[in-house]
């Protein structure tokens, strides 16, 4: 069973849906396999800690009020001024010119999140073959053909729900959903990009690794997130996918 | 709404106002308790940085208990904070390493009942999951935390403009993600060796 196909049943079972010849089998598993009761215990109290949304308004607040508050000043004692408070507002009247300025100029040659993006991404070439009609019997094959289809056609929102499918559906997933990652990015959805590949660069081959941590820096890169964009192009390293082009990025931001 | 009483009239605004999730309560509570809290703290092995999370997570705690069940203060609002982020911040280190001389102090403390202890011991494990959770995108937050409440798929889809299959690819994406971070957690795998 896939991952996704077991994630379903567990919430089914949760919510009291599993019945039958089904819902007998689930529990079998449940009293002979520890660790897949701990995981569907894990389930369970995650559904239980993360459901009250008065909750999670109230960590807001905390966090808010967390980062605003200072502790109150206690009495100081008196010191000499060695410097009057217009001698101290002029100085950082000019320290703030000079940090515009120096800002101003660096701008310049600086291009924006959006071109950057632009001028490096591409949607990776595809690897998988494309099969003759007749070899296409089994469900697997129709659709890796469709989805191949999809993609080389630009089509990348259906390209991405049919990758999607074959995931859920295949045991070796990891070009599946490297390519279901990049047709998310090409159709513009960067974050889902993010969420899948975030999971897949602590699992995938080293193969698959290079090309999802040079797209998932170009995800990060178009959903505007600077730091983690930095942090990933950063790890490729100089005999891998895109090194030079992830160099000139980091060179810009 | 669940009923609060206190000995003292300011500390019974200050909790009505937490149960309510008011910031200008909450801000009030940080100047009258968090204060003590750090100085603690740092004479206990620890840092401004660690007294203001127990802070958060007594404070958390607190919440949790006001908006389940009635409650009745019978000391000060400062003490009872201080007690439980006390309380929470022994425990920690004593997860780190057992000390007798800690031991000896937790015992000496004024009891609370049962309900708030069994509260302290599981903040550990509800930290972990907030932790992770937060580190999720916007996205992947809503739709987790209105499945979680039970919200039907396509109803999250409505809410979010965007078809039923997508929130279900999405939702399985970001609950895998959830998931395997809780997982790989040093502190849930000790966790679940001590239970």
């Amino acid at each position: 069973m896939d991952q996704e196909a077991k994630y379903e049943q567990i919430e089914q079972y949760l919510a009291g849906q599993l019945s039958g010849t089904s819902l007998v089998e689930f529990e079998n598993q449940l009293s002979k396999d520890p660790a897949f009761a701990q995981e569907v215990e894990l389930h369970r109290n995650l559904a239980d800690k993360l459901a009250d949304s008065d909750l999670h308004n109230f960590r807001n607040t905390l966090k808010q009020v967390d980062q605003k508050w200072t502790a109150p000043k206690k009495q100081a004692t008196k010191t000499r001024r060695l410097f009057s408070i217009r001698n101290m507002m002029a100085i950082a009247a000019t320290v703030v010119l000079i940090v515009i300025g120096l800002q101003f100029i660096g701008s310049l040659g600086q291009a924006s999140n959006e071109q950057l993006f632009a001028q490096h991404y591409e949607p990776y070439r595809m690897l998988l073959n494309q099969r003759n009609t007749n070899e296409a019997t089994d469900n697997i094959a129709v659709l890796e053909q469709q989805a191949i289809t999809l993609y080389q056609d630009n089509n990348f929102k259906d390209a991405a729900e049919v990758f999607g499918q074959l995931s859920r559906q295949s045991v070796g997933r990891d070009l599946y959903d490297l390519y279901t990652g990049i047709s998310y990015l090409s159709d513009n959805d960067p974050q889902m990009t993010i969420d899948l590949f975030s999971s897949l660069l602590e699992e995938a081959p080293p193969v698959i690794v290079q090309q999802t941590r040079w797209y998932l820096g170009l995800a990060y890169l178009k959903n505007e997130d600077q730091a983690n964009a930095k942090k990933v192009l950063d790890q490729i390293e100089p005999t891998h996918f895109k090194y030079a082009e992830a160099q000139v990025i980091l060179s810009k931001l | 709404m669940k009923t609060i009483k206190a000995k003292n009239q300011d500390d019974l605004s200050l909790l009505k106002g937490l149960q309510r999730s008011d910031s200008r309560a909450v801000n009030a509570i940080y100047d009258l308790a968090l204060p003590a809290v750090i100085d603690w703290v740092k004479q206990n092995s620890g840092s401004e940085a660690d007294a203001r999370d127990i802070f958060q997570d007594a404070l958390i705690a607190l919440y949790k208990k006001i908006n389940q069940d009635n409650f009745e203060l019978t000391c000060t609002l400062k003490s009872y904070i201080r007690i439980i982020a006390r309380n929470l911040w022994l425990n920690k280190l004593r997860g780190k390493k057992p000390d007798k001389e800690l031991d000896a102090v937790v015992m000496n403390e004024v009891k609370m009942d049962n309900d708030m202890l069994e509260r302290i011991h599981q903040s550990e494990q509800d930290q972990l999951f907030y932790r992770h959770f937060d580190t999720l995108g916007e996205n992947c937050k809503k739709i987790l935390q209105l499945f979680f409440d039970k919200t039907p798929l396509k109803h999250i889809a409505t809410q979010l403009d965007t078809s039923e299959n997508y929130i279900k690819k999405r939702k399985f994406i970001c609950k895998e993600r959830l998931i395997k971070a809780v997982q790989n957690d040093p502190i849930f795998k000790e966790l679940n060796q001590t239970n």
